[in-house]
């Protein structure tokens, strides 16, 4: 068990060091390829420090609710991040894939419960807008990712460990990803890097956070993203059992960041969507996720 | 041990009644009634935890006999593990809302309470004995006690037309479905000759398989319309919102869960195996009635019609694990079908807890601020903080999130949906087993989605109406009955293989030969880890940070925001609406009213309307039809006497011929 602990520990030092390069990596990403030369690959360690020391403001019409949800929301996804096994392939016992999207849903719950709570049109518009692409993204992460369960007979993650890799895989891949896009707010379902209210989904929720309150909700934004793209990675590309430690975590950073420059791709040659537009892209990723399951059941 | 019982029965038998009769005898002192009404009923619902408890835990069933009520007909009590649990459900429940109910119940002091304690305390005793008898005869008896004393339970508040009207639609609703069941049981006792249940349950497998499946299907319609299912829960969100409060914790906390006992009894206990078609009938019927039921839920902004709907959803869940563990014992697999069994079982328990809290918050709001209009509130998270936290709690269960009860016995039924996919019978199943776990997922982002806004919409930001800004916290009593459920909810969520363990053992009971494995959870621990991360970051940004928290006005570019500028109910769920509108046919009326120039609109009227598909592709065809039917059988109803006499003999000669 304390060994157990030790390892999840570091698991969230990992997490935490490397979510922001990831964040920063496809920033600049997109950047090159839109001809800019884009902020330091550094820059959201600034940000985030930058906003860690600064005094929070809460709006007057709001409760514990929101003081809360920036620590509810950073511990459930480094606790998402926990259940993954980075380097050892052993499975830590704090839970498996079924408890690992739920743990998402822990933190979303929360995040919209705070976007209501200022009493401004904006916030209940982000919450509202959330927990609708949530009701779209949630059954196709489901099924893609149940696909690959049945071809492994178990939900373990440890169990898990490159259960994608078969022609099915290819298939439930480019189902999840649409989810992933989804789920981590990017172009075409968000634009991470809008100033329009009325075009925010994500971000109308936070808008009325400030100083450290807001660092820990971009650090748990950044930690999500980083802890779907090691999913991705420990189920379609995973790590070989038996090297150094040091070498595995070189390699997860690699691919992490490589199928972060996927996301960077992807966000830079399309464009936002309408929001009502959206079901038809998440219903792509779905057909895309029943093929996977429909392959990996009869054959 | 059985003498124990043995006293606990007896004295719960005792405050039954007592609770019921004394209040009656009581009628000019309504304060003293109501108070009497409610201790008794909290006593027996104590005593009743404690007898169901001890059956549940205990190797062989405990027995009481009455003697006989009809001739041939025993009156019979025979509680063994599966009727000790929904005895335990029902009693734990009852305890809580009889205490809550003292507090609650002031707000109809000019209403005749002491008819109100009798009827409450005589249909807990029905719901009692309809989970602890062990004779067709006798279960019809509580069943029809059980659905009229809840009839003048629901029409309490008779005056008001719409509360009539859905007493009205309840009576005749599961008075139909009881036909099922009467069927149900009539078929059986032509095939075995009997009337008790182990009879029964020994002589059903020489039945034909024909005969069998059809009381399957009657089983199925006759408990699927008073557990709600889709489409026979029509009753369910007219009558739960006519009912006061703590009656529909009880209905929907409980009484539903009494025909998924009847369920369980008749088809798994009494029929045993049938074909596998049976689970996959019981399963899709869950899993229609969990995705309806939620997205019914989330276009509601009637507080008790929202829970009402979900308890449509709930009931599809918890089907699905039965319906999931049908299919495996008829691939004669008893040990994963004990495990889906348990899961459902569980789900019953929980289901149990978090609704019953959730309709006593429901109640409380009620009797803060004299409405159930989600619309009509906002900010009670300041006025009455203590509610808010109870109902944020069962908010979080019924979203089956972690680490609450929800999630755990979702957990579970995943699993089984999951079991059924691994064993690759053939593609059929395995696809079946994913899609219900994809539509389990869908139904539990809806179930977050919902009660967001039913929280948030009611709970936080700025107090929308008078009502809700004069709102004060309710009675220290009604806060008290309601914690114990809220730590249940915590606790069960955390250590579920306590509960789990437990259930298996009444699934092996039912299924027999299997020696079913304990099941080990790691809720436990990712609680532990959640809290420990949480309290990791809390002391660094306390150790580190500044103490300090601003506060300061909401940004409203440049105005300063009132109540009028945050999102209501329904322009929370208007994006699903829009999205899901294929199902639900949304139809809105906006009208403008213009100054001067069209772009200058300064009076909008917006309404919105969803369409009750069910009501209206189902039955009003089925309405029209009988309607049309009737008219033309009329014309034999002439009124002529004499016509009657002739049809009178007529009848008589057929009936003369035919028996000859």
């Amino acid at each position: 068990m304390i060994d157990n602990l030790l390892i999840a520990g570091g698991q969230i030092i990992l997490l935490i060091l490397m979510a922001p390069i990831v964040n920063g990596i496809i920033k600049k990403a997109k950047a090159l390829t839109q001809c800019r030369r884009g902020p330091s690959v550094f820059q959201p360690y600034f940000d985030i420090i930058k906003f860690l020391k600064r005094e929070p403001v809460v709006s007057v019409n709001t409760s514990w609710i929101t003081q809360l949800t920036p620590y509810v929301c950073l511990s459930a996804y480094l606790a998402a991040g926990c259940l993954i096994p980075l380097w050892e392939h052993r499975s830590l016992g704090f839970g498996d894939l079924i408890a690992l999207t739920y743990l998402f849903a822990l933190s979303r719950f929360s995040l919209a419960l705070a976007g209501l709570e200022p009493a401004s049109a904006f916030g209940g518009m982000g919450s509202s807008r959330e927990m609708m692409i949530a009701t779209l993204v949630e059954p196709v992460m489901v099924i893609g990712l149940f696909g690959l369960v049945v071809a492994a007979g178990t939900t373990d993650l440890k169990g898990l460990a490159g259960a994608g890799q078969n022609p099915a895989g290819l298939l439930a891949f480019i189902g999840l990803m649409v989810a992933t896009v989804a789920e981590t707010g990017r172009i075409p379902v968000d634009n991470p890097d809008t100033h329009l209210e009325l075009t925010m989904v994500h971000e109308a929720m936070l808008l009325e956070y400030a100083g450290r309150h807001l660092g820990f909700l971009h650090l748990a934004a950044m930690v999500k993203q980083a802890v779907l793209l090691i999913l991705l990675v420990h189920l379609f590309w995973p790590q070989q059992p038996g090297i150094p430690i040091a070498l595995a975590l070189g390699l997860l950073v690699g691919k992490v960041v490589a199928l972060g420059l996927l996301l960077a791709l992807i966000e830079s040659v399309l464009a936002k969507m309408r929001l009502f537009k959206l079901p038809e892209l998440l219903a792509s990723g779905a057909a895309f996720c029943l093929l996977a399951v429909l392959m990996n059941s009869f054959v | 041990m059985g003498g124990l019982r043995d006293t606990f029965f007896i004295l719960m038998f005792a405050m039954y009644l007592a609770g019921a009769f004394l209040p009656l005898l009581l009628k000019g002192k309504p304060k003293l009634s109501l108070g009497l009404g409610c201790s008794l009923g909290a006593i027996a619902g104590f005593l009743g935890l404690g007898l169901g408890l001890g059956c549940l835990l205990s190797p062989e069933p405990f027995e009481v006999h009455f003697g006989t009520i009809l001739p041939g007909v025993p009156f019979d009590l025979l509680i063994d593990k599966l009727s000790g649990f929904f005895l335990a459900t029902i009693s734990l429940v009852t305890f809580l809302v009889s205490l809550y109910s003292r507090d609650y119940m002031k707000i109809y002091r000019n209403e005749n309470v002491a008819w109100w304690c009798f009827c409450y305390n005589l249909f807990i005793l029905s719901m009692t004995f309809v989970v602890t008898v062990n004779n067709t005869i006798v279960f019809l008896i509580f069943w029809e006690l059980m659905t009229l004393t809840s009839y003048f339970l629901v029409t309490f508040e008779y005056r008001h037309q719409q509360v009539r009207k859905a007493g009205f639609s309840y009576i005749v609703m599961t008075h139909l479905g009881t036909v099922f069941i009467m069927s149900a049981f009539f078929i059986l006792f032509n095939g075995t000759g009997g009337w008790d249940f182990a009879a029964l349950a020994s002589h059903s497998g020489d039945l034909p398989g024909a005969t069998r499946s059809l009381v399957f299907v009657c089983a199925l319609i006759g408990f699927g319309t008073k557990a709600g299912v889709v489409p026979l829960h029509l009753w369910l969100p007219q009558a739960h919102p006519a009912a006061p409060s703590n009656v529909s914790a009880i209905m929907s906390g409980v009484m539903l869960k009494t025909a998924i006992y009847g369920m369980i009894r008749l088809v798994i206990d009494m029929l045993g195996t049938g074909p596998a078609w049976w689970g996959g009938l019981v399963l899709a019927v869950g899993v229609i009635s969990a995705l309806i039921g939620v997205i019914y839920a989330l276009m509601e902004h009637d507080l008790k019609r929202l829970l009402a709907f979900h308890s449509v959803e709930n009931i599809g869940i918890i089907l699905m694990g039965v319906g999931t563990s049908m299919i495996f014992y008829a691939w004669s697999m008893p040990i994963i079908a004990a495990i889906a069994l348990a899961a459902g079982l569980f789900h019953v328990l929980n289901h149990a807890v978090f609704k019953s809290l959730l309709f006593l918050g429901a109640g409380s709001i009620y009797y803060a601020t004299h409405t159930r209009d989600i619309e009509e509130l906002g900010g009670l998270i300041k006025k009455m903080p203590q509610t808010a936290l109870l109902f944020l709690v069962g908010a979080i269960s019924i979203s089956a999130i972690p680490p609450f009860n929800g999630f755990a016995s979702e957990y579970q039924i995943y699993q089984s949906l999951l079991n059924l996919s691994y064993l690759k019978i053939s593609g059929f199943w395995s696809m079946a087993g994913i899609l219900s776990g994809a539509a389990l997922a869908l139904t539990g982002a809806l179930a977050a989605a919902c009660f967001v806004k039913a929280f948030g919409v009611s709970f936080l930001a700025l107090p929308r109406t008078e009502k809700a800004a004069g709102a004060r916290e309710v009675p220290l009593g009604m806060r008290l009955s309601m914690a114990p459920l809220g730590a249940l909810c915590l606790i069960l969520g955390i250590v579920p293989q306590v509960a789990l363990n437990t259930l298996t053992g009444i699934a092996g009971q039912l299924v027999p030969g299997a020696q079913i494995p304990a099941i080990g959870t790691y809720n436990l621990n990712l609680a532990l880890l959640l809290v420990a991360i949480m309290a990791v970051l809390f002391g660094l940004s306390r150790l580190f940070g500044s103490q300090k928290v601003r506060v300061s006005q909401t940004w409203g570019c440049g105005i300063v925001p009132n109540a009028s500028m945050e999102y209501t109910a329904a322009s929370f769920s208007q994006p699903i609406r829009r999205v899901y509108r294929t199902l639900l046919q949304p139809e809105r009326k906006v009208r403008t009213q213009f100054n001067l120039l069209p772009y200058f609109g300064y009076k909008i009227h917006f309404e919105e309307h969803i369409k009750s598909v069910i009501k209206d592709y189902l039955y009003s065809p089925l309405r029209r039809i009988t309607i049309g039917a009737s008219k033309k059988w009329r014309c034999i109803q002439s009124g002529d006497i004499n016509l009657y006499l002739g049809y009178i003999f007529v009848t008589l000669i057929v009936l003369l011929v035919w028996a000859r």
